[in-house]
């Protein structure tokens, strides 16, 4: 098994969201991560995610999903 | 994020993460549809489905999630939900009539049914206060006990005010 890890778009929105009831817990762990220096990744798949409804209706979709 | 956060977060997001991005390949797309396939009774979505797909190609054991979907595939540390696991076992301890998570494992096997008592409790149940699950049908087995809980004890016990303060107050009691 490598180190990695794979961060999830719930993880990624509780970390960007003071107001999230799991913020404070995403930044610690987020921490953790950072200071373990653990490889983090995400998919292309939930990279789109968290702005799929942005480009909805948006010509520049492609520039998210690459497709 | 654009409902949650605005269009400026996403679009901050999507211009400056600096999270490396793996690209799914397609066998990875096609497990991520056999995995769909062999679990119907599931309400995974294709991009958890990719995830799990990914992250047991890549030989990779831990996800940061808060989503209990993770948990249901069971076969990854899941960062983020063993913290919500914790609040429910210090909540099962002094509550000795909260039925939260009463037979969940430490780590389940794939596809298990055991992880549904999580979706009842260690995700939903971290987010909200007794206010809030009292308002919830599906949390009618519980609400007598929180409730009785509080009823019947002035104070939580010592070193349990900490952790159940989470329900009974917190943000979620200002937007109420």
């Amino acid at each position: 098994m490598t180190r990695g890890v794979l961060w999830d778009s719930s993880a990624i929105l509780a970390l960007l969201d003071a107001d999230d009831a799991d913020h404070a817990r995403a930044v610690e762990i987020a921490s953790q991560i950072a200071g373990d220096r653990r490889p983090s990744f995400i998919t292309n798949y939930i990279e789109a995610k968290p702005t799929r409804s942005w480009f909805a209706n948006s010509d520049a979709r492609w520039r998210v999903s690459g497709c | 994020m654009v409902r949650k956060l605005g269009r400026t977060v996403a679009r901050q997001w999507l211009l400056t993460a600096s999270l490396p991005i793996v690209a799914v390949l397609p066998g990875e797309e096609q497990r991520a549809k056999d995995i769909l396939a062999r679990h119907i009774d599931k309400d995974w979505t294709l991009c958890d489905a990719i995830s799990f797909a990914v992250l047991d190609a890549r030989r990779v054991s831990r996800a940061f999630t808060f989503d209990h979907h993770f948990r249901q595939f069971g076969r990854f540390q899941i960062l983020g939900l063993e913290y919500q696991l914790h609040l429910m076992r210090d909540c099962r301890r002094e509550c000795k009539m909260c039925t939260f998570g009463t037979a969940y494992p430490a780590v389940s096997r794939e596809g298990e049914n055991s992880t549904n008592s999580l979706k009842n409790c260690a995700k939903t149940a971290a987010k909200i206060n007794v206010r809030q699950a009292s308002e919830l049908d599906e949390f009618q087995h519980i609400r007598s006990g929180y409730l009785e809980f509080y009823t019947n004890r002035a104070q939580p016990p010592n070193g349990a005010s900490l952790n159940l303060s989470r329900f009974v107050g917190g943000r979620n009691d200002q937007n109420m």
